[in-house]
């Protein structure tokens, strides 16, 4: 298990859990839940501090400290 | 038949739903922006023509589930719960983007499970068949439990009468709407709480109270005792809303993905092509911001010079309107107040509206195609790090033309304290108003020559000025942020919506409501303020002016003058014992020490208005008003001397303090209005002239000190 901000560009996963409840609501209100199979595109301009990810064919923004409560197997 | 009341319908759904253009097409022109009480969030409202009857439509800001911690969301919940609410819904219009269908459909089972009744509006489904996607309707609807339009915003609307009919279907039986099914159970712990405060509340559904349960702090239908009451049930089981919120979630999800499955096939993990190779670029390391400065720097120029051309038609024609007035009727006070003081005022501000419309135009439609998400994943860290999002980055660069538009703009910006410390900061960008301003005073204090081989040192000192601008708002954004007590932690979390083409109609709405709002609402503010310094610069005490004037043909006479050297020296006098001259003299002590003089005090006071009026101020005071030419301007200032010390009035030291007291002070009150109108109160447009005042003040004293 490792973190999502852990990944490497390219790198795939499958959700497993997340660990603040807070950001669990709101990314699973926005649909991406555990089992969801998590792709690292790239990462920001700047110092790469935040992730475009896709989700099972849709794309998110999220920031390196929300990544590091997403739990990927 | 008796004429019952106007029904109300609400259009719910995600972000990038399409609801706008559902609302654009139902309503078209028959609509307007207002806001929800107590947040400065649009809400859209307009009326939806039936054969018999007429009904309300009210757009409401996107969201994924009713449970929610931005104030924006919340104002849906807020309203869904709250039957007293002026905008609680008889119907609900829900829309949804069929190629991601399966994230829509959390939060119309949570609404469903409130009660309403809804129709179902599949949107975007001109894309299926380049997306691979099949859908049964008949099916959908049954899962669903609604009825269910399948409809296309493009073009001229594809099953949008099928909608209107729907909807009015609906609207007209509502009395036997019955739902039966229920999305989700509540589980054990939920329904014993939900059992004892339902009578508290006195409502039947369970999922509102839940719901109510929940929320109650930020529900502004509750009174105080009522959510007392249900902190001491909330408390005495111990609820934590956070992990059950949570949970309901992911209930939903579970027993609604396998259902929908039978309804649509989607396929595909990649995600759209197209927008994965366009992100290759528009979002490389490199290239993306590369491609987002060149994108800032058209649309900087654009607004710069596109609106030339219509400005100066507008000119044009309230000099025309103005000159037609003089010339028509004979003077009066009244005559004067009408048209120096109310149509200079009105077309003081309706110069503005070219700028507004193509920075809206352009934004616009980079918001349609999908950019403006890209650009936030972008910038979204460093500007986290002044306290700014990473659309403040649009907000600063239309400042370089005009900071009204760019405020305006902030209106997308979700966090409120981001919104408003970009509003806060923005009119530090010196804005085009400024460059008449810097152009003269750098002409007449700084030389022309060149510098290190082959930079002009004058236009340095422009680019410097510039920069300073940059670094102020940088510098008051990073201490507004440590100052600013804010209580939501912010997160990103941002879906980026796939590249499409823009929906015209779209643009078009947003850009006839954005100058819509800026005419009725800041306008009024700048008319107002108009007629006040016109008062104050055209009237004075006891009989002075009349004095003023007498003195002043006898002077001209003695000298010869021609009949408009005349009167530019009757204009020049009368300003000098006028109010706004008076305040001038009286501002004299406190700005002696920046190096300034009265006269310098009565143009600041008047530039208030606008800072390009400083030039024309300048021009009555050394009389030589009825010229437009600057350089006679220039010269007549160069060789002022200052009453008091026989010193040159523009020197090199009293120069940069008066160019830096242009780059820092809040000369603007077409800015303060809009201020006003965007945060929603004067406290903060009035910090910001004295906090942006001050700092003018502070720094041309240091100057003027240092280098005299």
């Amino acid at each position: 298990m490792k973190a999502l901000s852990d990944f490497l560009v390219n790198e795939k996963g499958i959700l497993a859990s997340v660990n603040d409840v807070r950001i669990a609501n709101r990314l699973f209100s926005m649909g991406v839940l555990p089992n969801n199979e998590i792709e690292l595109l790239r990462t920001a301009p700047f110092g790469g501090d935040t992730l475009f990810i896709n989700v099972d064919g849709i794309f998110y923004a999220i920031r390196k400290s929300e990544a590091k409560f997403m739990m990927m197997q | 038949m008796e004429k019952r009341k106007i029904l109300k319908i609400a259009l719910i759904g995600n972000p990038n739903a399409g609801k706008s253009s559902v609302f654009n097409l139902l309503t078209g022109m028959h609509q307007k922006t207002g806001n929800f009480s107590g947040v400065t969030v649009d809400k859209k409202i307009g009326k939806l023509e039936f054969d018999n009857e007429i009904v309300t439509i009210v757009d409401f800001p996107g969201l994924y589930s009713l449970h929610t911690s931005s104030s924006d969301e919340l104002i849906v919940t807020n309203v869904l719960l709250d039957q007293k609410n002026q905008n609680y819904p008889d119907v609900i219009v829900y829309v949804a983007d069929v190629t991601t269908l399966e994230k829509h459909i959390l939060l119309f089972t949570q609404i469903k499970d409130l009660g309403f009744p809804i129709v179902f509006a599949l949107n975007m489904v001109d894309l299926v068949e380049s997306r691979g996607i099949s859908y049964d309707i008949k099916r959908l609807s049954k899962i669903l439990e609604c009825p269910v339009v399948d409809i296309s915003c493009r073009s001229g609307g594809q099953n949008i009468k099928k909608l209107k009919s729907t909807i009015h279907n609906v609207v007209q039986n509502l009395e036997n709407y019955n739902s039966e099914k229920e999305f989700y159970r509540l589980n054990s712990l939920e329904q014993k709480i939900v059992d004892e405060i339902k009578p508290i509340l006195k409502i039947e559904n369970d999922y509102h109270s839940l719901l109510t349960l929940h929320h109650f702090e930020h529900l502004d239908g509750l009174s105080s005792e009522l959510k007392m009451k249900l902190q001491k049930i909330r408390t005495k089981h111990s609820f934590k809303s956070l992990p059950h919120q949570v949970e309901e979630t992911m209930s939903r999800y579970n027993n609604f993905s396998g259902q929908i499955k039978k309804g649509i096939q989607i396929q595909g993990k990649e995600g759209n092509i197209f927008t994965r190779k366009l992100d290759n670029i528009l979002t490389h390391k490199v290239l993306g911001p590369i491609i987002f400065f060149s994108l800032m720097f058209v649309i900087f120029q654009a607004i710069f010079s596109w609106s030339g051309y219509p400005m100066d038609l507008i000119d044009g024609l309230f000099t025309s309107i103005h000159s037609y007035i003089e010339n028509t009727f004979p003077q009066s006070t009244f005559r004067d107040l009408i048209n120096d003081g109310i149509i200079a005022g009105i077309g003081g501000m309706v110069i503005f509206i070219p700028q507004i419309v193509i920075l809206f135009f352009l934004v616009s439609i980079l918001e349609e195609v999908g950019y403006m998400a890209r650009s936030v994943f972008m910038f979204d860290k460093i500007m986290q790090k002044f306290g700014l999002s990473g659309r403040s980055i649009v907000a600063f660069v239309s400042s370089g033309a005009c900071a009204i538009p760019a405020i305006m703009s902030t209106r997308t910006m979700s966090d409120w304290k981001e919104r408003l410390i970009t509003i806060l900061v923005s009119p530090f960008i010196s804005c085009s108003a400024r460059i008449p301003v810097y152009t003269l005073l750098i002409g007449l204090v700084i030389p022309s020559k060149t510098v290190l081989g082959f930079f002009n040192l004058q236009g340095l000192v422009f680019m410097g000025l510039y920069l300073l601008g940059v670094i102020a708002a940088l510098l008051s954004a990073l201490l507004l942020k440590i100052l600013i007590k804010s209580n939501s932690s912010s997160y990103l979390l941002l879906e980026l919506p796939n590249y499409k083409a823009p929906v015209w109609r779209n643009v078009f709405f947003h850009v006839f409501n954005k100058v819509k709002s800026f005419v009725y609402e800041a306008g009024k503010i700048i008319v107002v303020i108009s007629i006040v310094l016109w008062f104050l610069a055209s009237y004075g005490p006891n009989n002075e002016m009349n004095l003023a004037e007498q003195n002043a043909i006898t002077l001209a006479q003695n000298q010869n003058l021609s009949e408009a050297e005349t009167n530019d020296l009757i204009a020049s006098k009368k300003l000098e014992v006028s109010y706004a001259g008076h305040i001038g003299k009286l501002m004299e002590p406190s700005i002696e020490p920046l190096g300034f003089d009265w006269k310098i005090g009565i143009a600041i006071l008047t530039s208030f208005a606008a800072r390009e009026v400083f030039v024309g101020t300048m021009a009555t005071i050394y009389s030589i008003g009825s010229t437009d030419d600057e350089m006679s301007i220039r010269e007549r200032m160069r060789t002022e001397r200052n009453g008091k010390t026989g010193q040159l009035t523009f020197n090199l030291a009293s120069g940069l303090s008066l160019l830096l007291f242009y780059v820092f002070a809040m000369q603007c009150m077409a800015t303060l209005a809009v201020v006003k109108k965007e945060t929603g109160t004067w406290k903060w447009p009035i910090i910001q002239f004295i906090f942006m005042t001050a700092i003018a003040y502070f720094s041309s004293l240091l100057v003027y000190q240092l280098m005299s």
